[in-house]
C-alpha cells in the first residue's frame, strides 16, 4: 500500500484535478466571496472617489495566457467607471496585450454607449518601453507619435485635447493589469504623483503587497479571487465569480495531495528506520 | 579602437544621462526627454536587429542540417509570412486578427493552464517537510492558498477571531513576506547599481567582448 502511495502515477492526480475543475462549473456550489478590505476594497474606493469626467488610464501589461484572471477585472472596473461617468484611455506596455484586449474593451465600451474619441480612446502600443512613457510626461502627443491604435490622429479625438502631458492633472488614476515585466515599476519610479491601482495575477501578489502600506499602490486586485470580489462590489457577477468554486476545490485537492504525499514520505522513512536521523 | 570607441561612447552617454537627471539647467532644457525620444527610435531599430539575429542563428541551424532543423525553418517561415502579411494588410484585417485570436490566444492560455497540472503533481511529489524550514514554508503556502479562495472563509470566517484564515494570511503576506520582499528588492537595486557603476567607470567590458 505504502509502495503504491509513494509511486502514485501523476496521471491520477491530473484526472482528479480535471474532475474538481469541471464539476463546479457544471453544478456551481455558490460559496460566498468576502471582499478583501486591504486590497480590493481600496482599489474600488480609489476609483470610486474620482470625480465624474476624470480620465483613468489602463496599462495593459499582460498577454493571452492570463486572460482568465485579468480581463474580468478590466470589465468590472469599466462597469464602475461607466456608473461614475469616468473617461478611459487605454495604453499598454505589452504589445500582445493591447492587440488581445482591443476588441473586448471596444465591445464593453459600446455596451455602455461610450463614444470613441470622446468617452474613451485606445492609443495602442508604442515602442520604446519606459523611455516612451517618460517622453509622454513632457509631451504626450509627441511621445505617443500622435496617433491611436488605428492610426487616427489625436487632433480628431476630442478626449486627447485634455491629455497633453502624462501627469496627475491629465490622468487621475492609472490601473495596470499586470502579469510580468515591464509593469508597475514604470509608474512607481517615474510617475509617483499619479494614483496607481494594480490588477494583478495571483502569483505576483506576494511581491506587490509591500507597496500598499507605503501608499505607492492605492489598491491591489489579487488574482481571480480579486476579480470575483470586484464583480461583487460593482454588483455584476461574472466569469470570475462562476470559477471561484472550481478554484476552491482545486486548492483543497492540492492541500490533500500535500498531506497525502507527506504521509507517504514519513511512513516510508519510518519503515526504513530513518526517522530522527 | 574597436573597444575604445564603444567604451568612450558608453561613458559619455552615462555622464550625459546622469547630468540630465541631477543638473537643474539640463533638466530645464529637457535633455532627458530628448534622450528618451532617441531611445524610442533605437528600440524600434532593435526589432530589426532581433529579426536579423533570429535569421542568422536559425539560418545556420538549417544550412548545417542540425538536429530538429525543420523547427528552425518553421519558425522563420511563420515569422516572415505573418510579418509580411501584417505589414501588407494592417492589424485591422480580420484574417490577420484571426490568426492571432485562433492560434496564439488558445495556445498561450493552454500553456499557462498546464502549470496547474504540474503544480498538482509537484504538490504530491516535491512539497515534503524534510526540514523544519520546509515545513514552515509548506504550512504558510497552504494557509495562504486556502485563505485566498472562498472555502477559506467557509472554514474560518473573516468575521471571527483574528480575522479568520484571511486575517492570518494578511499578516503572513504583509509582515514577514513584505520584509523579505523589500530586502530582496534593495539587494537587487544595489547589485544593479554596482554593475552600472562598473560599466560607467569602464571596469566592466564584457559587453565589448573583453574579459
Amino acid at each position: 500500500m505504502l509502495e503504491k502511495l509513494n509511486n502514485l502515477d501523476s496521471r491520477w492526480m491530473y484526472l482528479a484535478l480535471v474532475i474538481v475543475l469541471i464539476i463546479p462549473v457544471i453544478k456551481p456550489i455558490g460559496m460566498p466571496v468576502s471582499v478583501n478590505k486591504d486590497l480590493t476594497q481600496r482599489a474600488y474606493d480609489t476609483i470610486g472617489a474620482l470625480p465624474a469626467g476624470s480620465i483613468v488610464m489602463f496599462d495593459v501589461a499582460y498577454s493571452a495566457s492570463t486572460d482568465t484572471e485579468l480581463t474580468p477585472m478590466m470589465m468590472a472596473i469599466m462597469e464602475q467607471m461607466a456608473k461614475k461617468g469616468l473617461k478611459l484611455l487605454v495604453a499598454g506596455q505589452w504589445e500582445s496585450g493591447l492587440f488581445f484586449v482591443k476588441d473586448k474593451v471596444a465591445a464593453k465600451a459600446k455596451s455602455f454607449g461610450w463614444k470613441y474619441g470622446v468617452d474613451w480612446v485606445n492609443i495602442g502600443f508604442k515602442a520604446g518601453g519606459i523611455s516612451t512613457f517618460r517622453a509622454m510626461a513632457t509631451d504626450f502627443w509627441k511621445g505617443a507619435m500622435g496617433i491611436d491604435i488605428d492610426k487616427t490622429p489625436f487632433e480628431q479625438l476630442p478626449i486627447m485635447q485634455r491629455v497633453k502631458k502624462l501627469d496627475e492633472n491629465a490622468i487621475s488614476c492609472i490601473v495596470i493589469y499586470e502579469s510580468g515585466s515591464p509593469g508597475m515599476e514604470t509608474w512607481i519610479t517615474y510617475f509617483p504623483k499619479i494614483s496607481l491601482v494594480k490588477a494583478s495575477v495571483a502569483a505576483e501578489i506576494a511581491s506587490s503587497v509591500r507597496y500598499i502600506p507605503t501608499g505607492q499602490l492605492k489598491g491591489l486586485i489579487p488574482g481571480m479571487r480579486g476579480a470575483a470580489e470586484y464583480e461583487k462590489l460593482v454588483g455584476k457577477p461574472g466569469v470570475s465569480t462562476q470559477l471561484m468554486d472550481a478554484q476552491s476545490l482545486s486548492c483543497l485537492l492540492i492541500i490533500g495531495l500535500i498531506v497525502l504525499g507527506n504521509i507517504a514520505f514519513f511512513s516510508s522513512k519510518k519503515k526504513a528506520g530513518h526517522i530522527g536521523r | 579602437m574597436k573597444r575604445q570607441v564603444p567604451l568612450i561612447l558608453t561613458t559619455a552617454m552615462a555622464i550625459v544621462v546622469f547630468l540630465s537627471v541631477v543638473s537643474y539647467s539640463l533638466t530645464e532644457l529637457q535633455v532627458q526627454a530628448k534622450i528618451d525620444r532617441m531611445r524610442q527610435f533605437m528600440t524600434a531599430v532593435l526589432m530589426f536587429m532581433g529579426v536579423a539575429n533570429l535569421l542568422r542563428v536559425h539560418g545556420n541551424v538549417i544550412s548545417k542540417k542540425e538536429r530538429n532543423w525543420m523547427f528552425s525553418g518553421w519558425l522563420l517561415v511563420i515569422m516572415f509570412v505573418y510579418m509580411i502579411f501584417g505589414m501588407a494588410v494592417g492589424n485591422k484585417n480580420l484574417t490577420y486578427r484571426w490568426f492571432y485570436d485562433a492560434i496564439i490566444v488558445p495556445v498561450n492560455g493552454t500553456m499557462y493552464a498546464l502549470v496547474a497540472f504540474y503544480l498538482t503533481s509537484a504538490s504530491y511529489k516535491a512539497f515534503r517537510a524534510r526540514t523544519a524550514e520546509a515545513a514552515i514554508m509548506m504550512v504558510c503556502a497552504a494557509w495562504v492558498m486556502v485563505s485566498n479562495v472562498p472555502v477559506g472563509d467557509f472554514l474560518w470566517p473573516s468575521t471571527s477571531a483574528l480575522g479568520g484564515m484571511a486575517g492570518i494570511r494578511d499578516w503572513i503576506v504583509s509582515v514577514p513576506n513584505s520584509a523579505v520582499s523589500r530586502a530582496i528588492a534593495v539587494g537587487i537595486f544595489l547589485g544593479g547599481f554596482a554593475s552600472n557603476l562598473r560599466i560607467f567607470l569602464g571596469l566592466e567590458r564584457r559587453h565589448l567582448g573583453a574579459g
